[in-house]
């Protein structure tokens, strides 16, 4: 009512306020809700490129995971979960959702998926990675919602050229027996032990190792096309979000061993109809389901520690060195699994406790790393 | 003509509110809260700036978490806790002191010498005695001034460089365990003062430590 009684000036001025101020908001929407909506979709970032390092662009990119898990009976195995295109700089953002599903993977495997991706019309193979899901993005190991997975050609077995059928095609044809152009299984499954760390206890020390609870492991994803030769592309990650940990306790002097413990793999084959490569090849693919537990060693090692003073450290008698939340070593030792050795498979752990305990015999004690100090190195010896 | 002039005495009646306030208390309450929120964001500021300042090139990459606890130590008898830093900044790094994180009630701390990175023996995380057993005396010096040396966080080969290795003499008196949760290093980087904490949790204790 008392605007109807202002003098028309001071209407005019208040109707230009409110005008500016309805303009103001809906920039402001404009402006901002798009952003909003693009930072509300997680995405995971690729990058492919060349043997030349040349941008590969407009490329469909499909990114899978399988389930269900290793255990269960076999069947179509492989979900897509997101496509996208790569735009002139070989770059793209595949949008993934953090659905029911992938949740349900997560949590299962101490909050990372692995996914795998693959090119349509690409010479090259399916490739294995894993993200794990931050609550709003997927992220990589540094915990970068920006981690981008660079794929390059020249690092990759060549084969010949494979479509991605965009959507996948889910069909039995007759002679197949069973759906082709998609991973199917786990046909079997085995356990196979994994080097988790290592533990050197030298002259008076004491050690201890433990794996588990938080730790986690990489161990990386074996492929076999048609007729050729296991080999590794990408890696899976297998997290231990069960409380149980093993560990090797209070080992004595001279205590020297690659530790090892039990994780569980499946086997899934891929059948090629004409749609999707050469007809009628079989592809296989073995990868790390969840980690079983046990706790095992390989054989003793044996050689001469401390042979070098670089990484050489003093220590105190009675002088206890722990290091928690660390990442171990990276071992390039093979894993076997249905009667294949996947050259190349390694164990890459994290989040391990280790401790080494010096005794009281001697004056000082030595204490060396393999690429550091003790203290950050990924192999700790004591002569 | 009744409501134009209801209308005037509306606006005549903002004006003198306006006029008001403006002489008010109601301006002093607001000039306040400029001027705290203004304290508030450049002191925000000049925290960020200064904690930027402390993450300089000077450290230790650990990879996870470390603790050490010395054992069996002897009352009243000095000993070496040795820390090695390297420089990751394209200029030299100027040690200036060293501080214990912690309660050091009971301990005395200092001096500090360095060893510096053609040392050839080693490394030193704890010895008995100080200056330390091992050492030729001679590579030693005093840790105000001493040198950290541009790029010395990599070696000649790639791999991660030997560092400085600061000595620094402790001796406890007094009390059964001693915890520290750092050490801070004072240094001088391109003329500004900064700030390195190692975060190695330290233990020393007269018999057995505590496993945590």
């Amino acid at each position: 009512m008392t605007s109807t009684m202002l003098p028309a000036p001071t209407q005019w001025r208040a109707s230009r306020m409110v005008i500016a101020v309805t303009v103001c908001i809906a920039a402001a929407v404009v402006l901002v809700y798009p952003s909003r909506a693009d930072a509300a979709l997680p995405s995971v970032e690729l990058h492919l490129v060349d043997d030349a390092d040349r941008p590969l662009a407009n490329v469909l990119a499909s990114l899978s995971v399988l389930d269900p898990p290793v255990d269960g009976p076999a069947g179509v195995a492989a979900v897509d979960v997101g496509q996208g295109r790569t735009n002139a700089s070989g770059r793209v953002a595949v949008p993934v959702a953090f659905s029911d599903r992938l949740a349900r993977l997560a949590r299962t495997n101490g909050g990372w998926v692995n996914f795998e991706v693959a090119f349509e019309g690409q010479p090259m193979a399916f490739i294995s990675f894993s993200r794990r899901w931050s609550g709003a993005n997927w992220v990589d190991r540094s915990g970068a919602s920006s981690a981008v997975m660079e794929l390059q050609m020249r690092r990759l077995t060549a084969i010949e050229s494979r479509a991605v059928a965009s959507p996948r095609t889910m069909r039995t044809l007759s002679g197949y027996p069973h759906a082709t152009c998609v991973w199917w299984g786990p046909i079997s499954s085995t356990q196979s032990g994994a080097i988790v760390g290592e533990l050197h206890t030298g002259h008076d020390v004491r050690g201890s190792f433990q794996y588990g609870a938080t730790a986690d492991s990489d161990l990386d994803v074996g492929y076999k096309y048609g007729s050729g030769s296991w080999f590794a592309s990408g890696t899976a990650h297998v997290g231990t979000s069960e409380s149980a940990e093993v560990a090797w306790i209070n080992k004595g002097p001279e205590w020297r061993y690659a530790l090892t413990s039990e994780f569980l793999f499946g086997k899934y084959e891929y059948i090629h109809d004409a749609s999707c490569g050469p007809n009628g090849r079989y592809d296989y693919k073995v990868a790390v389901a969840r980690w079983v537990g046990g706790t095992g060693t390989e054989a003793k090692k044996t050689g001469t520690w401390c042979t070098t003073t670089r990484y050489r450290t003093k220590y105190y008698p009675g002088s206890r060195l722990n290091r928690y939340s660390y990442r171990a070593h990276k071992y390039s030792v093979g894993i076997s699994a249905f009667g294949a050795t996947l050259g190349g498979v390694s164990g890459y752990s994290q989040y391990v406790d280790f401790s080494l305990t010096t005794g009281t015999q001697m004056a000082y004690y030595w204490l060396c790393g393999d690429t550091d100090y003790p203290t950050r190195s990924q192999v700790v010896w004591s002569p | 003509m009744t409501r134009v002039e209801t209308g005037a005495r509306v606006l005549s009646g903002a004006g003198e509110r306006l006029a008001t306030w403006r002489r008010g208390p109601r301006r002093r309450i607001l000039a306040a809260v400029v001027l705290v929120t203004l304290v508030v964001s450049l002191t925000v500021i000049a925290l960020v700036t200064r904690q930027s300042r402390d993450s300089g090139p000077l450290g230790f990459d650990y990879d996870g978490n470390v603790s050490l606890a010395t054992q069996y130590i002897k009352r009243g008898e000095p000993l070496t806790y040795g820390l090695i830093v390297r420089n990751r900044g394209d200029q030299p790094v100027v040690l200036r002191r060293v501080e214990f994180v912690g309660d050091t009630q009971g301990a005395s701390i200092g001096p500090a010498l360095t060893a510096g990175v053609n040392r050839t023996w080693g490394s030193i995380a704890t010895d008995q005695g100080f200056p330390p057993h091992g050492p030729d005396p001679g590579t030693l010096e005093s840790l105000a001034g001493s040198v950290v040396p541009a790029h010395s966080d990599v070696g000649p080969d790639g791999s991660p460089g030997v560092g400085v290795n600061i000595l620094i003499r402790l001796a406890f008196t007094d009390g059964d365990i001693h915890r520290f949760t750092g050490i801070r290093v004072h240094y001088l980087y391109e003329g500004d003062t900064r700030v390195y904490t190692d975060p190695t949790r330290l233990m020393f204790c007269p018999g057995t430590c505590p496993d945590r």
